[in-house]
């Protein structure tokens, strides 16, 4: 019964979505991302190529004479032209050649300045000029050597004033002999890359079949591979979210690279602009939202109900589909790139160049991705924080929480509270790229700032919350590591409140040369100053925990040792921004690449690789090798400033970012000095470096995962609840009719809640009314 | 010649000098705390200070004065470095009524400038405006052609000590013209107007490289243009 209920509901649902997709309007999205005036060409009028329209091109001869000079004859015939007999123009052509030279014979054409050819008069009202024709005559002087390619569009004009209701089309004509075509660098690379991983893996696998065949049996994979595809156990989640995080960590690494080498040398040609365009917008978006969100929400998953003392998260299944958005909007993301239309939009996306006819197609599906992840995180959102307020153990207040826990419960608000607004944003220009709605046109009346509004209210916000799970697990990591409880828990928590109130009201400061009203660019130079504060509170508190301890040095250590220094830099270039005078020169320079690259890798990455080295015996129960951990972060921390510190004289010269190729002084014109073709080399070089260091780590997570030595429950002497599990945990995480109860070292008293916890208990369930289980 | 302005250059000193001494406490505190309280051999376990057992909250290790130090102090100098980046705003958004107004319009992928001549009657055309001049007959503004890495790009000449506003729109997408030299720039925007006001000094003579600072698609690097004060 109940299976043909199901079947029924099915075919309903599909019947009507049927009927819907006949009666739903018909929706087209831009169809040219123009890459070249050859592609698109002309100001085309019409949406798409019309073959009504037949474009005419005599006058090229048989054989080539060098240096020879030909007229040709450009006419078309076919569409609207001629049908109306008050027309105020008949038609228009645009003529591009690979090699020669065009010119007029008459004022009926114009030579363009890239040397193409277009008719004259582009007033409707102009009378018997070039686009009162439909036959045009150019004079073509052919190359010295070899061949050329022609390409000649037509409009097939109706004479009614608009583009409305005219077509066109295009002509492709080669003469002579064709070059042959050079070899890209790019996609010599690409093969190279793919070669050596198939190879990689094919002799990897078969020395593993060798070793054992009955080992590849389906049955013996399916089980582990459905297990993972199913769960909903926040570990099994939480390793998901990890490597998914870890392996776009290193595609952002590799579009890093590619672009690196393109900028190792001032006028260089490995990638097209079009393609470094697309190579640094897909490096953002990777990194920030496929890299480090998911990197984050792994550690969320697997450390907070450990840490809190919950069997599992508050949600387990909207958990997993927090998850499974995540690799189908990685997909949408990176959808553009294969077809070479990748968005070319930076991983900010302004608006109205994101919704212009020049951005590439792929940034609708970029859209979409990100739409999908904006769910992702809000459902995701909702679990922690359910989570957090239910589910600590018993006799754990909000002030005894670790700190971790509280970090993850900042960052969760914080995210939750700033999402909506990229959300929004974000569907008005999905909805202005595909069904034409008029968000972002700023001639139907848009507002040019406002998507860098919605994007920077979402945007700041963002950054702190990748890194205050960051600063959560620095402060874990310091505490165990030196055996000392951290210095001034609740000014720890305060300041984390600080800045997760502060950093809704500092965003303006990205827009400080935008235009927008000065009293605004004011106000979030205060707040955005004050921002160092609760940041300071911070880094002095973590200092002084070390103070009277007795500090073991194990990677994780090293490693948060590592990020106090970079963190402290990355804040300190943080403050040159906020003083508007400054920022007025070091806005869109390579000083914010290195500012933020040392806050995002030097803070973030750094925190969660001492978190990775902290917490992977807890989860697979065996021990990271110490001595190759030490090896990744001595590389990985040398290289890494090898990388970033340039970077930050580069800005001060003037270096902009975002720009495929930069320019060296010369006698003509002061630009940036001759020496930063040698820095730009160097972080080259160093960037490599830095990313071979992160394959060492990669290395060691498999190796000591496969055959590390067992690890006991508590490895590093940690208090926090996750140690009093066994490691790997068992499943649930702890257990349900004993939950662990909160022990105090020193005598607690507990007072009435606080007007915060007494917030929380007003919006909460009473605990006796749940379970029909009274009377 | 030297990228930034003055502006810039006192404000950047300045931090330099402050950031230094911050990176200095840090890293000298970061330095002595880590060495002085290592574990005996670095490596064992160590004695737990706090006594930590899993499970149970930790003896508190607070000390309200030095919180209250480190909260304070850091706020001072925010309060400090407020003020005097505070002063320059004043000269950079106050409009100098007797400054020469100058268009900027940016295009996908090219800028238009245009001298604006201060009276329309001595304008020699209607229109965009090649050049114009002051109450004395010189020329203080400019426009021709150069050659940037073998592409025609326009040049704009400008004379020194002479108060200039940058009228600012765009015909497409957001774009932003960077003056290398002065270290300044603003976004040019579609529907609206914005600006930015100068007077290049006798020091800034010279040309240097324009180029737009907000990315506006395909052949955003290649968007230069030549600025060129004369005395």
């Amino acid at each position: 019964m109940l299976s043909i209920h199901k079947n029924r509901r099915i075919i309903t649902i599909f019947g009507l979505l049927l009927v819907a997709l006949i009666f739903a309007p018909s929706a087209q999205s831009y169809p040219y991302g123009v890459s070249g005036v050859q592609d698109a060409g002309c100001t085309c009028h019409g949406q798409s190529l019309s073959p009504d329209v037949v474009p005419e091109l005599e006058g090229l001869p048989i054989e080539l004479e060098p240096g020879g000079t030909y007229l040709l004859n450009i006419s078309f015939t076919g569409g609207p032209s001629g049908e109306n007999p008050e027309a105020l123009a008949l038609g228009g052509f645009h003529l591009w050649t690979s090699a020669g030279t065009l010119a007029n014979v008459d004022e009926m054409v114009k030579i363009n300045p890239d040397g193409s050819a277009t008719h004259n008069g582009i007033d409707a009202t102009d009378t018997g000029q070039g686009n009162d024709q439909t036959e045009w005559q150019v004079e073509w002087t052919a190359p010295m050597d070899g061949g050329a390619k022609f390409i000649l569009h037509t409009n097939s004009v109706n004479g009614d004033g608009t583009s409305g209701g005219d077509y066109y089309n295009r002509l492709n004509l080669e003469i002579g002999p064709q070059p042959v075509e050079q070899a890209r660098g790019l996609v010599v690379l690409a093969s190279a890359i793919f070669l050596m991983a198939s190879i990689t893996f094919g002799t990897t696998t078969w020395v593993f079949y060798r070793r054992d065949p009955g080992a590849f049996a389906w049955e013996r994979f399916w089980p582990f591979l459905s297990d993972y595809l199913t769960s909903t156990d926040h570990k099994k989640v939480g390793t998901l979210y990890m490597v998914n995080g870890l392996f776009f960590l290193g595609v952002g690494g590799i579009f890093a690279l590619i672009f690196r080498l393109q900028l190792a040398s001032p006028g260089n040609d490995f990638l097209t602009q079009d393609e470094y365009n697309q190579f640094f917008t897909m490096h953002g978006t990777t990194m920030i939202f496929l890299a480090a969100m998911p990197m984050i929400a792994g550690f969320a998953n697997w450390i907070v109900p450990l840490q809190i003392g919950a069997p599992d998260l508050a949600l387990p299944r909207m958990n997993a589909l927090a998850f499974w958005l995540n690799p189908a909007a990685a997909l949408l993301i990176f959808t553009g790139i294969f077809s070479g239309q990748g968005a070319d939009t930076g991983w900010t996306g302004y608006a109205p160049y994101v919704v212009s006819n020049t951005a590439h197609s792929g940034a609708t599906l970029w859209v979409a991705g990100q739409i999908l992840l904006v769910a992702s995180s809000t459902v995701a959102g909702i679990n922690f924080m359910t989570t957090f307020c239910t589910m600590r153990a018993p006799g754990m207040g909000w002030m005894q929480m670790p700190l971790f826990s509280w970090s993850m419960l900042i960052a969760t608000l914080m995210l939750f509270i700033s999402i909506p607004a990229f959300g929004i944003g974000l569907i008005q220009v999905l909805l202005d790229r595909t069904i034409g709605t008029v968000f972002y046109e700023v001639a139907a009346g848009g507002d040019p700032l406002l998507w860098s509004h919605l994007f920077w209210y979402f945007g700041h916000p963002e950054v702190y919350v990748v890194v205050l799970p960051a600063f959560g697990v620095i402060s874990e990591v310091l505490s165990t590591s030196a055996r000392r409880t951290i210095f001034g828990y609740k000014s720890m928590v305060f300041a984390l409140a600080g800045i997760g109130i502060l950093g809704f009201i500092v965003y303006g400061h990205h827009m400080f040369t935008s235009g927008m009203s000065p009293v605004l660019r004011f106000v979030t130079m205060l707040t955005t100053m004050l921002v160092a504060v609760p940041t300071g509170i911070k880094v002095f508190n973590w200092l002084q925990t070390m103070h009277g301890g007795s500090l073991v040095y194990r990677t994780h250590t090293l490693w948060a040792l590592g990020f106090l220094v970079t963190f402290t830099l990355g804040g300190i270039s943080g403050m040159y921004f906020p003083a508007v005078a400054m920022d007025l020169h070091l806005h869109e320079t390579y000083f914010v690449v290195a500012h933020f690259h040392y806050v995002f890798v030097g803070g973030i990455i750094f925190g969660l690789y001492s978190g990775i080295y902290y917490w992977f015996p807890k989860a697979t129960g065996r021990m990271m090798n110490e001595k190759v951990g030490v090896i990744h972060f001595i590389t990985g921390f040398i290289s890494y400033n090898l990388v970033f510190w340039p970077m930050h004289r580069l800005g001060i010269q003037g270096m902009p970012r975002r720009q495929h190729t930069y320019f060296i002084t010369t006698d003509e014109y002061f630009a940036l000095p001759a020496e930063a073709a040698d820095w730009n080399m160097l972080i080259t070089i160093a960037a490599f470096m830095f990313f071979a260091s992160n394959l060492i780590l990669v290395y060691n997570m498999v190796s000591s995962g496969l055959r590390g030595q067992k690890a006991p429950s508590d490895p590093w002497g940690g208090w926090s609840m996750e140690w009093m599990v066994s490691s790997p945990p068992p499943t649930p995480s702890h257990n349900p009719s004993d939950l662990p109860v909160q022990q105090f070292a020193e005598i607690h008293d507990e007072g009435e809640p606080g007007l915060f916890g007494r917030m929380i208990e007003w919006m909460m369930i009473p605990e006796e009314s749940h379970g029909g289980e009274e009377e | 010649m030297e990228a930034g302005g003055d502006v810039f250059h006192m404000l950047f000193d300045e931090w330099n000098f402050w950031s230094a001494i911050v990176m200095i406490i840090v890293s000298v505190w970061l330095f002595h705390h880590s060495l002085k309280y290592r574990a005996k051999d670095g490596k064992s376990m160590g004695e737990s200070c706090d006594e930590f057992i899993p499970g149970v909250f930790p003896k508190e290790n607070d000390n309200l004065k030095m919180e209250l130090t480190w909260t304070i102090v850091p706020f001072i100098l925010i309060v400090y470095l407020t003020y005097i980046a505070w002063g320059p705003l004043d000269e950079m958004w106050s409009a100098d009524p007797d400054a020469h107004e100058i268009g900027v319009t940016a295009n996908q992928w090219f800028w238009d400038f245009d001298c604006m001549a201060d009276d329309p009657e001595d304008a020699e055309t209607i229109g965009q405006q090649n050049v114009a001049y002051n109450d004395d007959g010189e020329v203080i503004c400019e426009i021709s052609t150069i050659d940037v890495e073998g592409e025609t790009k326009p040049l704009l000449r400008v004379k020194a000590e002479q108060s200039l506003a940058f009228i600012m729109t765009s015909n497409d997408v957001t774009h932003a013209p960077f003056f290398l030299d002065w270290g300044i720039k603003e976004d040019t925007q579609p529907g609206m107007e914005t600006r930015l006001y100068y007077t290049p000094s006798v020091d800034e003579v010279g040309s240097s490289l324009l180029m737009c600072t907000e990315y506006c698609g395909k052949q955003h690097s290649t968007m230069t243009a030549v600025v060129e004060v004369f005395a």
